[in-house]
């Protein structure tokens, strides 16, 4: 699958094809955002894991870094702040399910989904999605993001 | 005897009566004999010395020569005693006085006391001696007389005895009486003591000792009892308070502890779910773009993709109870006008057999909340009570309570329903979200999720009284004004493996 595939009503709005990491736990999710992202256009490599996610960017940058939120080991804060950190450069957009996996338990305000993304914006995440979304929804938070940064770059 | 026990008084009455039934018999005939016996003394004495009189009579004089003057001594003597036969008898003749009663006839002997003969007549001989002439002087006297003596005597003694036994039968029981008296007395102050009147003193008035001691040492036991079931009651009441205030608290934490339960388990199914339909919404729309629009294809993943956004729809209202709290900016707020205001919105919805009544102070402190939520709250909460009155309508209170003896003064929310109630397995549940007992599709079930969330953001308790037929009250116990909420804090989320 190659971003030549793409249909032409599904073409980025960008105009060299952007280079996206997806950084999520499930295979599923994965393998579906990538799948309709590339025949968005777009040019997509795929991360399991926070540790996995910063080997793929040390070998080749990536313009927006889309991850998710909640994840076995380190979670996506804990990407976003090392991104900051380490690669300025990159754009990030935050997908949560929401879920709750305190072990001492229920924390009503905790467990909805906007309090992860508030989480992610909080650690500086440039955009926020909520699982489940629709492909159309997907696209346009990721274009919004990518003409921010087209017209604020990072340094 | 039916009746083995007997009172005081009677027992008295009885000894003395069954005392008096021996002795007075003994008395009354020890008594007749002496009396009997005195009669026939006198009797004697006087008859013998009325014959010695007329025994004189005859010897001192020549009646006995002359028949005429001694049948005239004989007349005489019968004429001056109770005399009914005179005789003179010697050795030619044999004079009779007239006067006598011809009927009797003289035994051989002379009678040696009363009762002999069986004629009732005392027979009495003398010999006379006057210058050589030998007679015998014969006299009876009528007995019937110390009979006669002797019966008014018996009455008399039996009337006296009768007097005297009556007496002592009332003496016996003004005696048992008074010795009864002050013992009912204490008996029955004792009964009032004994069935709670613990005030009343146990004492006699009496000058009897043994009664008084009694007095004393049962005012004593009063005392003592009365000391030991006020400690007894003052500490069953506290230990039924600490259990009470045990149970209810416990029943908060069990509730709690339900509710994070299900919290924790729809967090964790809200995930998995959400997580779940990324790909099915994704790669359906993916396959969409490939297909024919009108086709057949094209219509059944459109039917996946319906289905798919029905379930997302699901999972977000299972979250949603919870998600608009969190914005909310608490502050201190007036709790009697949210009151009117969902007084307002709820008796436009209430029907008529349902009487709203409002029960608010004049005075009320301020509430850290929020005005919607807190709006909200009420609402669901009245929502609550009518749902429970439905079948039959009732009265509906709100009201607020002050308790000023804490400080800061608490303040309660209340709301009281005289609907159908709920037993205690309900309650343990009702705030669990989708946790409802009408039928289905009669409300969402969060009605009471939405309140327990709005609670616990207030960082207020909710306390549920309720039975099964008699309605229920819920009282919302809003924290001291000033005390600091704690916000939610999503960059807990760090925290998160």
């Amino acid at each position: 699958m190659t971003p030549t595939t793409a249909r032409p009503d599904m073409a980025s709005t960008t105009s060299d094809a952007a280079r996206l990491l997806i950084v999520d736990d499930e295979p599923d999710v994965r393998g579906a955002m990538r799948r309709v992202l590339e025949r968005a256009g777009f040019r997509v490599r795929v991360a399991a894991s926070v540790e996995q996610a910063i080997v793929e960017l040390k070998a080749e940058t990536a313009e927006l870094v889309i991850t998710d939120m909640i994840m076995p080991k380190q979670n996506g804060a804990a990407l976003i702040t090392t991104l900051r950190a380490e690669f300025p450069g990159v754009s990030i957009l935050a997908i949560s399910g929401g879920g709750n996996f305190w072990p001492q338990g229920y924390k009503p305000e905790a467990i909805t989904t906007s309090a992860y993304l508030a989480a992610a914006t909080r650690a500086g995440a440039d955009g926020v999605l909520a699982k489940p979304f629709e492909t159309a929804e997907l696209l346009e938070v990721i274009r919004s993001v990518l003409a921010a940064r087209a017209a604020n770059p990072r340094s | 005897m039916a009746r083995l026990t007997s009172t005081l008084a009677s027992r008295i009455a009885l000894l003395v009566l069954l005392a008096h039934g021996v002795m007075l018999p003994v008395l009354f005939f020890g008594l007749m004999q002496v009396v009997e016996r005195n009669q026939v003394e006198r009797f004697l004495e006087q008859v013998r010395g009325f014959a010695h009189v007329v025994a004189d009579a005859f010897e001192l004089s020549d009646a006995l020569d002359s028949p005429e003057r001694s049948a005239a001594l004989l007349d005489s003597a019968i004429l001056r005693s109770d005399g009914v036969y005179a005789e003179l008898v010697d050795s030619n003749r044999t004079i009779k006085s007239t006067l006598g009663l011809p009927e009797l006839v003289r035994p051989a002997h002379q009678d040696l006391g009363v009762n002999q003969g069986g004629d009732e007549v005392y027979y009495i001989m003398l010999p006379l001696d006057h210058a050589g002439h030998r007679a015998e002087l014969w006299l009876g006297f009528d007995e019937k007389t110390i009979k006669a003596q002797v019966t008014d005597a018996r009455s008399r003694i039996l009337i006296a005895l009768g007097v005297y036994f009556a007496a002592t039968m009332l003496l016996a029981l003004l005696v048992g009486r008074s010795l009864s008296r002050p013992l009912i007395e204490l008996k029955n102050r004792s009964r009032r003591v004994a069935s709670g009147d613990y005030a009343i003193h146990l004492s006699a008035t009496t000058s009897l000792r043994e009664v008084q001691e009694l007095g004393r040492d049962l005012e004593h036991m009063r005392g003592e009892l009365v000391g030991v079931s006020q400690r007894l009651r003052r500490e069953i009441e506290a230990k039924e308070a600490v259990e009470s205030e045990r149970r209810s608290l416990e029943g908060q934490l069990r509730r709690r502890h339900r509710l994070e339960t299900v919290g924790t388990l729809a967090g964790g199914v809200a995930h998995e779910f959400n997580n779940a339909l990324v790909p099915i919404i994704l790669y359906t729309e993916s396959l969409l773009a490939d297909v024919r629009p009108d086709g057949a294809e094209a219509e059944q993943l459109q039917g996946v993709l319906s289905a798919a956004r029905r379930a997302r729809d699901i999972v977000r209202k299972v979250l949603a109870f919870t998600r608009e709290f969190e914005s909310a900016q608490l502050g201190p707020v007036l709790l009697a006008s949210a009151v009117d205001e969902a007084l307002k919105l709820f008796t436009a919805l209430a029907p008529a057999s349902i009487d709203v009544r409002r029960e608010l102070p004049a005075e009320i402190p301020e509430v850290t909340a929020d005005q919607g939520l807190l709006t909200q709250l009420i609402m669901n909460l009245c929502t609550n009570a009518y749902q429970a009155m439905l079948a039959g309508g009732g009265i509906l209170t709100i009201g607020v309570r002050v308790d000023r003896s804490a400080t800061p003064p608490i303040v309660e929310l209340y709301v009281r329903d005289t609907g159908h109630g709920m037993d205690a397995a309900t309650v343990e549940r009702i705030f669990e979200p989708f946790f409802t007992t009408r039928e289905v599709g009669d409300g969402t079930g969060l009605g009471l999720a939405v309140v327990h969330g709005i609670a616990t953001r207030f960082g207020a308790s909710i306390i549920v009284e309720s039975a099964v037929g008699r309605g229920t009250t819920m009282r919302v116990r809003f924290p001291p004004a000033g005390t600091a909420v704690p916000a939610p804090e999503a960059d807990e989320l760090r925290n998160a493996g």
